[in-house]
């Protein structure tokens, strides 16, 4: 959205996040330091913002689900979304 | 058939490239269940009329309340306290007299589904709890029925459709496997919502309704659209079957055995009470008792220790923490159950609710009886 309108830096990947995952955080987009993989991002999320640990969230990379454990590398958008509720 | 189609009605849409008079026949053969009459049910279930789709089902068992018109606006005053489905499908037949339209004003359940959705070619979730959206995704994933989730949390929106065709049979599951649990994702009423949002989202799911049923343009499937209404910007990502997703249930005996509000970390059961159960829990600790009738209805409930939270703007502002026991009261018993219905989206882990059957009316009479 706003989010990953922003040149990355060398060597991060953006991050977005949706919903009540970008309120409890406080921020909707954000660079990191490129993991190796999703789950290697999922564990480093969990460290720096406990907040995160129960909430659920589905990862896409670069706008593709990703179910299974995927590799990343600088420059990809990573975007974690929570399911809504309200109608 | 196509000798029937009304030309002047339809001439706008009529005209358009890629629709034409096969675009109007596939409408009028469409059969669409919408769920939930309320911020995006309303839109969906207005476009869909208008564009004259044949033959139209809408599940609510809401009432109309106050603080629902600022999203709600095919409802008014007049309709306060009324059953939307019932109002909604008047309205509709009023926009509408060439379409087929049925009003289910009852609660969905799995044996509601397991009735109802046979007799449909898309299914419409504008519901607004967890319970209800698993319910349907399950349902439609075993019966192999396509149908369009839309939510909304704040000011944003998803919209997707799902178990649309063998290619693309991506379900709810595949995005969330298992439901959150009670209290972990806030709702409308918790959360607040702008009125013209889910105005948005549920045009867009109509949008995609009719463009399912025509076959024109690109249909979200399989793509979960996100649209930021402060940003006014969207977001898609492409979905995919999840390779270990057997979360749900596996047969049609297994769905019907499925308690989703159990799985969701909600009790599911609102207890009726009979005045007698209702005197032994007056004034016990850890139980709250609520009138929820409107001011100025009598009789008043002088001799109960109570608080007020009308129905019609309920529940409003109102949570309750702290009691274990939450027991609603009304005049007769239809408005206690309907707001213990509402509070159970808000309930807290552990929480039971009570409903007084037969309402203050029996009460009193119990009362009369018990001082004879």
């Amino acid at each position: 959205m706003t989010r990953a309108q922003t040149q990355t830096d060398v060597g991060a990947i953006e991050l977005i996040c949706f919903g009540q995952l970008a309120e409890a955080l406080g921020w909707t987009a954000r660079q990191l330091p490129c993991p190796d993989h999703t789950d290697a991002l999922r564990m480093q999320l969990q460290e720096s913002f406990p907040q995160l640990a129960s909430m659920r969230f589905t990862v896409s990379v670069n706008r593709n689900i990703a179910h299974t454990n995927v590799p990343l590398k600088p420059g990809d958008e990573v975007a974690l979304m929570p399911p809504f509720s309200g109608g | 058939m196509d000798s029937l189609i009304p030309y002047e009605r339809y001439h706008r849409q009529l005209i358009l490239p890629g629709f034409g008079e096969a675009g109007q026949q596939r409408l009028q053969d469409a059969r669409v269940l919408i769920i939930g009459a309320g911020g995006l049910g309303c839109p969906v279930l207005q476009y869909l009329a208008g564009a004259g789709v044949g033959c139209i089902g809408v599940v609510d068992d809401d009432l109309v309340s106050l603080n629902n018109l600022h999203r709600q606006p095919l409802y008014c005053m007049d309709d306060l306290d009324l059953p939307k489905a019932t109002v909604a499908v008047e309205k509709m037949r009023a926009l509408n007299p060439d379409i087929c339209i049925n009003a289910f004003p009852f609660r969905l359940t799995n044996t509601v589904c397991a009735d109802l959705f046979p007799g449909y070619s898309l299914i419409i979730d504008g519901t607004d709890n967890f319970p209800t959206r698993y319910m349907i995704n399950d349902a439609a994933v075993l019966m192999g029925i396509p149908f369009i989730s839309g939510a909304v949390s704040r000011y944003e929106g998803q919209v997707m459709l799902l178990n649309s065709d063998a290619e693309h049979r991506v379900s709810y599951r595949d995005l969330f496997p298992e439901p959150p649990q009670a209290g972990e994702v806030a709702n409308c009423a918790e959360a607040g919502v702008l009125g013209p949002l889910p105005g948005i989202i549920g045009s867009m799911m109509a949008a995609e309704a009719i463009k399912w049923i025509t076959g024109i343009g690109r249909p979200l499937t399989p793509t979960l659209l996100t649209y930021s209404l402060l940003e006014q910007q969207t977001y898609t990502i492409q979905l995919a079957p999840h390779p270990g997703n057997q979360f749900g249930p596996a047969t049609m005996s297994e769905f019907l055995a499925m308690d989703y509000p159990a799985v969701c970390g909600m009790t599911s059961d609102i207890t009726e009470i009979d005045p007698e159960t209702f005197a032994r829990m007056i004034g016990q600790e850890g139980v709250l008792v609520v009138d929820v009738r409107e001011p100025g209805e009598l009789p008043l409930a002088a001799d109960i220790p109570h608080q007020l939270s009308p129905l019609s703007a309920f529940p409003g502002l109102s949570r309750w923490t702290d009691p274990e026991h939450i027991v609603f009261f009304c005049q007769a018993g239809v408005r206690s159950l309907q707001a213990a219905r509402r509070y159970q989206q808000l309930q807290r882990p552990g929480q039971q609710l009570y409903s007084l059957r037969g309402g203050i009316l029996a009460w009193v009479n119990h009362q009369k009886k018990a001082h004879v």
